[in-house]
């Protein structure tokens, strides 16, 4: 080995940096929010096997596909397959990734004439066709209305287009021209990643790096074990349910067994249901993202890379919920079965030997609001995922996080400025939700609010939630926090009401293309996280401190805590 | 740790037939080629790598033979 331990440490850095550049030439070159100003999507440096040699720090919601999607395109078609200005595309969730929105796009490295790595980004694409606008179509019952399917496909051949598979994919998509510019973004990310891969080859050689990526699978892989190795032994279970599915009025449970043996983990989900008619459920790839979230975060900051997951055993039947098989839809298993996994996973099971280390449950859902029409300025047809931060769950020493993503997302929300100008709604208020986070020795995070109107004669919304039914536990004695709530009052009328009482829907959280018109209001309240002890052992100056900020309200810090504010 | 006694073989498919097949240990994805080894209650199993058969006699058989599966 010609590198020492302190070059393999700069390498890995120089490798996550190339990672962390191509994402920002994406946040900067993309046309659509989702991209530019909520950032779902990471950036990978695979080795010429297709293992993950880096990964940046952007959307952890997609470490699965960091981990398998790109080696399983590899092996599906082959290393022959590839040459150099190839671009492959992929969004097929039975072969590897998270959800049809998610497109996985990978371009070979060549060094000296040989195949010797891959780079690649997964991103969220807004809008991929599907029966509804922004392609979250909560009430499919099969994978064919959630979009366009796209196996590994070549998008670039030789570095020009493949103009017939581009006319396919811009031909099924509702706003092409978001899709032409976000696609363009992610391959110019591609460049980058192949230009400072080139650097780095120049600068080491073939042979030295293929020796160091090897030493640092193992550097990754020891330090995983050793992390494992400071639990204690034994088998941890837990279940939880997901509402609904928005095409039966029923519960589906999700059921895991986390063994510790030694300084390997073995992740069970035999005995979850079989996977639902409507899209909650999640391919593979989710299910081992959300285990590896949950078990990831327990542990210290350590190298990310193919052997962090070597010491990680995920079991799923194939046709439940956790392991989607064809012909069923799964485009939410990313957003509402990866949360509920991680939570699983930390306040159910590991609470049982590291109550330390984790957290109470989340608010649990992305809080998905899709919505499109013609812009009444524009006169163009437009389309938008909107998501919304939840609380977080209190832990051992401090209060949940409020208004944030769901912990695997890490997406930032879209500004209003940008939401305004972009599209037809108006905002009459965002703000914290007051009273949402569950009451415990430390509080749950809180919720938000959010109020908007109507600006064009039509919009046709769709929504996809959850904690609607059942609200976010708390743990040691913690409470729950609230659950969501999702509001309309249509334009004349003077009350708030469920979108499920006014539009007669089977799931009140989950609906698709219903159409608002001009001066309707919606309100979104998004689940605060639950608590963490006993909340008579909160210190009576934080409850006042939370009372002073507005974050709980005088009766609750009597009702919930025993504290009288006068 | 067991002695492995499967052996990799491949799998054929045309390119128009896009069905796709599963571990029968894990679950994930299977491609050009399975680990394929026999089990005298379960029959052939195919894998997607040697490790799935470790984890198989560990921890997976057991389990089933306990459930009454096999």
């Amino acid at each position: 080995m010609k590198l020492d331990s302190v070059a393999l440490k700069i390498l890995q850095n120089r490798l996550v940096n190339i990672c962390q550049e191509m994402a920002k030439a994406m946040m900067r070159t993309a046309y659509s929010p989702i991209f530019s100003e909520s950032l779902d999507f990471c950036t990978i440096l695979l080795d010429r096997n297709g293992d993950l040699l880096a990964m940046a720090d952007m959307n952890p919601a997609m470490l699965g596909s960091g981990a398998l999607s790109g080696k399983w395109i590899v092996e599906e078609l082959g290393r022959e397959a590839f040459e150099p200005g190839d671009v492959i595309v992929d969004n097929d969730p039975y072969r590897g990734m998270c959800h049809m929105p998610e497109h996985l796009l990978l371009a070979p490295f060549f060094h000296g004439g040989k195949l010797a790595g891959f780079v690649g980004n997964v991103a969220h694409v807004g809008e991929i066709g599907g029966m509804a606008p922004g392609s979250f179509a909560s009430n499919a019952t099969d994978i064919y209305q959630e979009g366009l399917r796209l196996p590994p496909v070549k998008l670039m051949r030789h570095g020009e287009y493949d103009e017939s598979i581009w006319k396919v994919i811009l031909a099924n998509h509702r706003t092409p021209d978001n899709t032409w510019g976000d696609f363009n973004a992610m391959i110019g990310s591609l460049n980058i990643g192949l230009r400072r891969l080139e650097e780095l080859f120049e600068e080491h050689g073939a042979d030295e790096l293929e020796e160091a990526n090897v030493a640092l699978f193992e550097h990754a892989e020891q330090w995983l074990r050793s992390e494992i190795r400071e639990l204690a032994d034994g088998a941890y279970s837990g279940e939880d349910v997901i509402e609904d599915d928005g095409v039966e009025d029923r519960e589906y449970t999700i059921r895991v067994c986390v063994v510790v043996d030694g300084d390997e983990i073995v992740v069970d989900f035999t005995g979850t249901d079989p996977q639902a008619r409507g899209p909650i459920n999640a391919p593979y790839t989710v299910t081992l993202a959300a285990t590896c979230n949950g078990l990831f975060q327990l542990f210290r900051d350590f190298p990310l890379n193919a052997g962090s997951f070597r010491p990680i055993k995920v079991i799923a039947p194939p046709g439940s919920l956790v392991n989607v098989v064809h012909p069923a839809p799964c485009v939410a298993g990313q957003t509402e079965i990866q949360p509920r996994i991680i939570d699983l996973i930390q306040g159910r099971c590991l609470a049982q030997a590291v109550p330390e280390r984790v957290a109470a449950a989340c608010g649990g859902t992305c809080s998905n609001f899709l919505f499109g029409g013609v812009h009444p300025e524009t006169g163009r047809y437009y389309a938008h995922y909107h998501f919304d931060g939840m609380g977080w769950g209190g832990r051992r020493f401090t209060d949940g996080n409020s208004a944030q993503n769901v912990p695997h997302g890490n997406c930032p929300n879209t500004p209003i400025e940008i939401f305004e100008t972009r599209f037809p709604f108006r905002h009459l208020r965002y703000s914290l939700r007051p009273d949402s986070g569950g009451a415990g020795r430390t509080r749950g995070g809180l919720g938000i609010l959010r109020e908007m109107e109507v600006l064009a004669d039509e919009v046709t919304v769709s929504a996809l939630y959850e904690r609607m039914k059942r609200e976010p536990w708390g743990i040691e004695g913690g409470r729950a926090g609230k659950r969501t709530q999702l509001l309309i009052r249509r334009a004349g009328e003077d009350e708030f009401r469920p979108f499920g009482a006014v539009f007669g829907t089977v799931s009140p959280s989950k609906f698709t293309n219903i159409r608002l018109r001009r001066g309707d209001r919606v309100l979104i309240a998004t689940p605060g996280g639950g608590g963490y002890g006993p909340p008579s052992e909160r210190d009576p100056e934080l409850v006042l401190r939370d009372h002073q900020d507005g974050w709980i309200s005088q009766e609750a810090a009597r009702e919930e805590y025993g504290v009288a504010i006068a | 740790m067991s002695e492995l006694r499967g052996e990799w073989r491949e799998r054929s498919q045309v390119w128009h037939d896009v069905r796709v097949a599963n571990c029968d240990v894990c679950g994930r994805l299977l491609l050009r080629r399975v680990w394929r080894f026999a089990d005298p209650d379960f029959g052939e199993l195919d894998s997607c790598e040697p490790e799935c058969e470790r984890l198989w006699v560990r921890y997976v058989r057991p389990r089933r033979l306990a459930a009454g599966v096999g």
